[in-house]
């Protein structure tokens, strides 16, 4: 069965990936810097940090839609393959301050976006225990 | 739309293989270092590099399939980045310092170090 989850949350998770790159298609042309993969994948590190904390502590959801929408969809909407080719393809035409700053910020920022994720995660498992306890 | 198709069926195909190498890997390997994502991560960049390389003056047809289902679809999908970032604040979290500093570095620097000799040997 989560084998299942898995398949169709890989399916929409790479479409989705596709759809929103499309968005960034004209910046990307502009400026010559990556922002696609780069939002992408900022966006899905704080997503998934956040659903995976909020889904095993609050919500009541079969393990294996959490499978499907963790290592499914979040999984293959973010992408690590064009991010080191990004990255080198800046390194070949000479774009070191590019280059360094795209490195710098898919790690760094997505780390930082990750624990952010936690963190608000954290905030409305709080917020839910405090009206626990004032609504008794 | 059958653009979409295509990279769907390849994302099919990468989150299945990620999440197999993943439950693979836990289950004989019990260290606090992320094994699977990196093992992952570093074949996939090695095969993104390869494939674009490769790809350089292939007839339309075979493109299309492997641009959009192999590249965009397969591997995008079968490598991570979330997976990535949340193994590592985990490890900052139970104070794995060390390992949270060699997963970090290693992922990046191995990763483009795969990258380009995927690229080197697809081009050769």
């Amino acid at each position: 069965m989560s084998y299942f989850a898995v398949a169709v949350g890989g399916f929409f998770g790479a479409i989705a990936r596709y759809v929103v790159g499309q968005w960034f298609v004209d910046l990307v042309r502009v400026t010559g810097f990556p922002w696609g993969t780069l939002i992408i994948n900022l966006l899905g590190c704080f997503v998934l940090s956040l659903f995976i904390t909020v889904a095993l502590d609050l919500l009541v959801i079969s393990p294996f839609i959490r499978t499907g929408i963790s290592t499914g969809f979040i999984g293959a909407f973010t992408t690590f393959s064009t991010f080191t080719l990004d990255t080198i393809q800046l390194l070949q035409t000479h774009q070191l301050g590019y280059a360094g700053l795209y490195l710098f910020s898919s790690i760094f920022l997505c780390i930082a976006m990750s624990a952010l994720g936690l963190i608000v995660a954290r905030g409305i498992e709080q917020f839910q225990i405090n009206k626990g306890v004032t609504g008794k | 739309m059958e653009l979409l198709i295509i990279i769907g069926i390849g994302g099919i195909v990468g989150a299945l293989t990620r999440f197999i190498i993943g439950q693979t890997v836990g289950r004989f390997y019990f260290k606090p270092f992320p094994l699977g994502t990196f093992w992952i991560n570093v074949t996939g960049s090695f095969l993104l590099g390869f494939s674009a390389a490769h790809i350089v003056g292939l007839p339309t047809t075979q493109v299309l399939f492997e641009r959009y289902g192999f590249q965009i679809g397969f591997l995008g999908a079968y490598t991570t980045h979330s997976t990535f970032a949340y193994e590592s604040i985990r490890l900052v979290e139970s104070g794995e310092w060390k390992i949270f500093f060699l997963y970090l570095a290693g992922s990046a620097s191995i990763g483009l170090l795969s990258c380009s000799i995927g690229y080197f040997i697809g081009g050769a």
